[in-house]
């Protein structure tokens, strides 16, 4: 049988898998929001762990890690940085964010926002913060899947035909089970992907360099460059070492799909133990990324894409049935975090907007059904911004890594209760002012200020970081001159943290 | 600087719930959760924020940033960074047996 057989089969196979489960989850749900949106608030720690780390690990992390290392070597490796940071942002700010939801019914990051500084305007910038910048990850990951189903099949299969059929089946699912077929699916591709990666790379290692250890000392005789900072290139400086720790952190744990996560888990103490051992999975898989990169750096030095490094040494080196398995650990990668950001723009979308300001006291079935509506809606939008190229794109895809950052004084502020309250305008001012210095410092053209401050990432520093600097800032200065949220509300909300933190508990 | 403490282990016994304590003009109501209040709670945030600085500029652009010598088989960069990120790891792990 042609390789090109065995890859695209194997992959066709994982779909079907992915398409059963999403029917078994369908006959478990319930008409209720809660379900289809949350899991019930039922999430129990395996699910929830493979569903957190699935979801965080996207294409990128399969194709683009190789990518990254292939480039600017060992410099990647601070990708460890950011996912043990995320470890301990899940255990400190998850568990609050949990114990909230709970306590006060949120499904939506806004719910949560908007409660506690009285405002509907933070609702509707919240949602629209939501929506606009992950949106374009839809995009992002649509093209990976894409491009994947299309190498897999020698060309065979378009590239616009495999986005769609690959878009199709992550949406169906998600449409006949909501978050408990992302779930369940998240759980297959979680462990699938792992494994890819790791067995293909160390594949590779074994046959074209005797193992591992012998990788790295070819790497340091003939490529000692990728071995220390700032790498080949330059580009891992101090400054975008930083920034990139807390846009790839903060900035992605942030984002709606990984904060409803929070919200779906059984109990609190599910989402410390998340915290405290997400990490190991997040970061060793960076692991056998180095091997790809470092070793394709020396096999095949002079590759015109970089990301393309893992699946051109499979179909070089490895017998066909692995490439397809691999392919298909990447297929996985890339659905599990398109489906969960379709299903959260599709729950902002039907909770903080259709529900709060068309429809407000419509059944739980009605809300259910324009959330399948709202669907089909994203899947149509997505498959356009795929296949087509948009000048504006450009623009947004560079600000979107670093868009939901700009929630974090709000969060804190609502989490962490403190001697100084922060308000509704200095949190919708420190928003506003944050995005548009996030836009003044990542993005070159157009921007009037490009050359005055060295857009991008002025000083060395990556935008990111001063993005979130003058967020702070703002919203603590404006925060001292204007009103803050009443005492009833500050009252219950904050004390619900204290009780959590430090007092009954769950 | 945020606080890692968490139920049970940070109320003493016999405290009854906690009350509001500060109530003033644009104040809060509830002691600060941004430093820790008990000794373990400290030491984890200590240890957490002591390690991670070591993964940070500017010591791993500085005396971090070599690939000798060798440390278990791999440059020295590389095994610096993995033995710090495990060790977090391992702090992390920590607080939660402590219950923090």
């Amino acid at each position: 049988m042609e390789p090109w057989v065995v890859a695209t089969s194997l992959i066709f196979v994982y779909l079907v898998i992915t398409i059963v489960l999403g029917a078994v989850a369908n006959k478990r749900l319930t008409v209720d929001m809660e379900d289809f949106l949350l899991y019930g608030r039922k999430a129990g720690f395996v699910v929830l762990y493979l569903t957190v780390v699935a979801t965080y690990h996207s294409a990128f992390a399969f194709l683009g890690s190789g990518g990254y290392f292939y480039t600017h070597g060992i410099g990647f490796w601070a990708a460890g940085t950011w996912t043990v940071l995320v470890g301990g942002i899940t255990y400190v700010l998850g568990s609050r964010i949990w114990a909230l939801g709970k306590a006060f019914k949120y499904i939506t990051p806004a719910d949560m926002l908007a409660d506690f500084y009285e405002s509907e305007a933070v609702r509707v910038l919240v949602a629209i913060i939501s929506v606009l910048f992950t949106i374009l990850y839809i995009q992002v990951q649509a093209q990976g899947l894409g491009y994947i189903l299309s190498v897999a099949s020698g060309d065979r299969i378009p590239f616009w035909l495999g986005t769609l059929i690959l878009l199709v089946v992550a949406a169906g699912y998600l449409m006949a089970g909501g978050l408990r077929a992302v779930y369940w699916t998240d759980v297959v591709q979680g462990v699938w992907m792992y494994l890819a990666v790791w067995i293909g790379a160390l594949f590779l290692a074994f046959k074209l360099f005797g193992g591992p250890f012998e990788l790295w000392r070819r790497v340091v005789v003939e490529r000692p460059d990728l071995l220390t900072l700032p790498g080949p290139e330059g580009f891992f400086t101090p400054g975008m070492w930083i920034g990139m720790g807390i846009a790839l952190s903060f900035g992605i744990v942030l984002q709606p799909h990984m904060m409803i996560r929070y919200y779906s888990a059984i109990d609190g103490k599910t989402i410390k133990w998340l915290g405290a051992t997400t990490p190991i999975y997040l970061m060793t898989l960076y692991i056998p990324a180095a091997l790809v990169g470092l070793g394709g750096a020396l096999v095949l030095p002079d590759l015109a894409v970089p990301d393309r490094i893992f699946p051109e040494l499979l179909f070089q080196f490895a017998p066909a049935w692995l490439t397809g398995m691999i392919l298909a650990g990447a297929t996985a990668a890339a659905m599990s975090t398109l489906d969960s950001i379709l299903h959260s723009n599709m729950t902002v979308l039907t909770r903080d907007v259709y529900q709060r300001y068309i429809r407000p006291e419509s059944s739980q079935a009605h809300y259910v059904w324009v959330g399948r509506i709202i669907i089909i809606g994203l899947l149509a939008v997505g498959y356009v911004l795929s296949v087509r190229t948009f000048a504006f794109l450009v623009t947004l895809v560079t600000l979107s890594g670093s868009g939901a950052l700009q929630l974090l004084p709000a969060i804190l502020g609502v989490c962490f209760p403190s001697r100084r309250l922060f308000t509704k305008a200095g949190v919708l001012w420190g928003m506003g002012v944050g995005l548009a210095v996030l836009y003044l410092t990542l993005v070159s053209a157009p921007n009037p200020l490009a050359s005055l401050i060295g857009s991008p990432h002025p000083m060395g520093l990556h935008g990111a970081v001063w993005s979130i600097l003058a967020n702070f800032a703002v919203t603590i200065l404006v925060s001292r001159f204007t009103r803050a949220p009443s005492h009833e509300t500050v009252s219950r909300i904050h004390g619900e943290v204290e009780r959590f933190v430090y007092g009954e508990g769950e | 600087m945020v606080s890692m403490e968490n139920v049970p282990g940070g109320k003493e016994p016999g405290e009854g719930p906690p009350a509001p304590s500060v109530s003033s003009r644009g104040g809060g109501y509830f002691r600060s959760h941004l430093v820790p209040r008990t000794r373990n709670g400290w030491v984890a945030v200590l240890l957490f924020l002591g390690l991670f600085a070591l993964v940070e500029p500017p010591f791993v652009h500085g005396v971090a940033n070599r690939i000798e010598p060798w440390l278990l088989g791999f440059p020295f960069l590389y095994t610096y960074l993995l033995v710090i990120y495990v060790a977090l790891i391992g702090v992390l792990i920590w607080a939660l047996r402590r219950r923090l």
